[in-house]
């Protein structure tokens, strides 16, 4: 189990990325008024699908984030791309602030300027996340691995700088159960789950995983389940050559647990390819979403767990990693948009309709379930 | 005759066509703005060190307690900025452990017979950085026929001093006490969300954990009991 670093980039403070906005404040300002305007037609979803929600008509709407051209994964797919289309999502909904979200991960770098507007802070249910690795109040990431992926889900969208997050206001709740080396214990991780469940949050991000069965694991999973909670897990980044495997035959869990509100993600790339390194299994996969090459935020400053990888420079905010880990937070991130549009919904209905709704990628049949690709757009606005 | 000259074609054909596919893979492969190209050129102020994936020789080797110095050649290299900085090597598996499994002291270790395929079990307690140092960890390890060298094919780990135990119904606390004191454990942490406890013991030997699993399953007060297993991020 691992992230994959195939390729990996740095993006320097505030050098990188000015070049690449082709959006100016002032077309932002048009769109946003656009989406003011934007005609609200419904429309029921096919006759098969056991609910039916609102589609909208919008325009697409492009954040003025400076590095936003470099996710490749946002692009829309009916014009040939991989992507997700996330503009044509943001043209609807862009806001998630009123669900929380749980990052059961490395931890959090609370001072990166992308990530901090949208960290939750705490409320009547509990203080703003919890680190069960040194057992204190302080998921301050000492790896890398829970910063990029928190980024992913909601790093500030359309404030200019660094790159977006599916969702542009978000709250995360950030859960240290792994380590300065990526690592962490079943304990530790069904502490994180129960603790999730009761600070409220709706949907755990679980980016890791093993290959040892735990009743333990999923009875707290379970649990997280009648309160309603979904669990999104990554698939695996398969065998000691990385080579991805087939969970219907080999499982990896929680990604494998047959409790209801997991969902199991697999990862492609920018040509709608599963990725080699991505584990897969018919049955055992719901969905896939990209997780190649995907730029996110990075610890502001030198961490622990990136010396022990070869990291060297100490000003990085943003940095691509691949793995399953980082098709993960896509789905959350879906999920919380979905949830916080329309928020009546059962966390059966939420699974059910995303997966439903996402595009069908032939290339995957055989290897997730339905052949589902995400699709950010399809959730929300008219075919 | 004819059909000589269109075999010989076609095999031409086909070798030019996969010298320019190669070439093109070469190029997307180096150039990492391309598949950006539908979104825009990269900005140059990006810089893009690459790394390669790593061999299994080299997962193996770094993965060996005690291997600090193929680790250490890689960060200078990268130190240095010298051209072997944009392939440091670093495992194409389990790379979480290897960092967690850097420089940790083997405290005893045991091998299981090969089978037919020349696969055996390997098991180790290593003294680790971990927020539980005693770790023990399951390979099943097999020889690359071709140079002889050791392959881990599958890896299990787990803390090696402790388990996870879960009361059956209407057993509490006292209960366990009870058990811990006779069978010489102690509760070492107790998870109150999830009624769950930490009984610790010896770990040291290879084999305490797998004895205290199957002595704890004897114990009626206890309904589930199972090793607490490392899980990686992904």
């Amino acid at each position: 189990m691992k992230p994959k670093f195939l390729f990996i980039i740095f993006a320097f403070h505030g050098l990188a990325g000015l070049s690449a906005c082709n959006f100016s404040d002032k077309g932002l300002t048009t769109n946003l008024v656009q989406n003011e305007a934007l005609s609200v037609a419904t429309e029921t979803v096919t006759p098969a699908t056991p609910i039916a929600l609102p589609l909208v008509s919008s325009t697409p709407l492009v954040p003025n984030d400076s590095l936003f051209q470099l996710q490749w994964e946002f692009a829309d797919p009916r014009l040939g791309s991989a992507g997700i289309n996330g503009p044509g999502a943001w043209g609807v909904t862009h806001d998630c602030k009123s669900v929380t979200v749980a990052v059961i991960d490395t931890g959090i770098d609370f001072s990166h300027p992308d990530l901090s507007p949208n960290i939750f802070k705490g409320n009547s249910a509990g203080p703003g996340g919890w680190n069960f690795v040194a057992g204190n109040g302080n998921p301050q990431d000492d790896h890398y691995h829970g910063t990029h992926v928190s980024g992913t889900l909601g790093a500030a969208g359309n404030n200019g700088r660094g790159i977006t997050g599916i969702c542009w206001t978000a709250s995360i709740l950030p859960i240290k159960a792994l380590d300065s080396t990526g690592s962490g214990t079943i304990s530790d991780m069904v502490s994180a789950i129960d603790y999730a469940a009761q600070s409220g949050a709706k949907i755990i991000n679980a980016s890791w995983g093993g290959t040892k069965y735990s009743a333990l694991l999923q009875n707290s999973i379970e649990s997280a389940s009648q309160a309603g909670v979904i669990v999104v897990t990554a698939s695996g980044n398969g065998d000691a050559s990385g080579v991805g495997q087939n969970n219907d035959v080999i499982p990896s869990y929680p990604a494998n647990f047959s409790s209801g509100n997991i969902i199991a993600v697999a990862a492609t790339d920018a040509h709608d390819q599963l990725s080699s390194f991505s584990n897969y299994g018919s049955t055992s996969v719901q969905i896939a979403a990209p997780g190649e090459k995907i730029l996110s935020t990075f610890p502001m400053t030198l961490t622990e767990g990136m010396k022990a990888d070869g990291y060297v420079a100490s000003n990085q905010e943003f940095a691509y990693l691949e793995g399953t880990s980082m098709a993960t937070p896509h789905v959350t991130a879906a999920i919380a948009l979905l949830w916080a549009t329309h928020p009546s919904l059962s966390a059966d209905q939420i699974k059910t309709y995303l997966l439903d709704r996402a595009d069908t990628v032939p290339v995957l049949a055989g290897k997730v379930k339905n052949a589902k690709r995400l699709n950010l757009y399809n959730l929300f606005g008219k075919p | 005759m004819k059909k000589r000259r269109l075999f010989r074609n076609i095999l031409f054909f086909s070798f030019l066509s996969g010298i320019l596919f190669g070439l093109w893979r070469l190029q997307w492969s180096e150039n990492d703005g391309t598949t950006h190209a539908s979104r825009g050129e990269k900005p140059s102020s990006i810089s893009t060190p690459k790394r390669s994936v790593a061999s299994t020789e080299n997962f193996k080797t770094k993965f060996e307690a005690n291997s600090q110095a193929n680790s250490d050649q890689a960060a200078a290299a990268v130190a240095n900025d010298s051209p072997s900085a944009n392939r440091l090597p670093r495992p194409s598996g389990f790379p979480a452990s290897a960092n967690l499994y850097r420089n940790a002291e083997v405290i005893s270790a045991d091998s299981g017979p090969g089978n037919q395929y020349g696969e055996f079990i390997r098991k180790r307690v290593l003294k680790t950085q971990f927020k539980y140092p005693l770790v023990l960890v399951e390979e099943k390890i097999t020889f690359d026929p071709d140079n002889g060298q050791e392959v881990v094919l599958t890896q299990n780990a787990m803390v090696a001093d402790h388990v996870l135990v879960k009361l059956n119904s209407g057993f509490g606390r006292a209960s366990l006490e009870e058990v811990a004191a006779r069978i010489g454990v102690y509760i070492r942490q107790a998870l109150p969300s999830s009624g769950i406890y930490l009984l610790g013991f010896d770990g040291t030997d290879v084999h305490a954990l797998n004895r205290m699993v199957q002595i704890l399953h004897r114990e009626g007060v206890i309904g589930i009991v199972e090793p607490d297993y490392i899980v990686h991020a992904n």
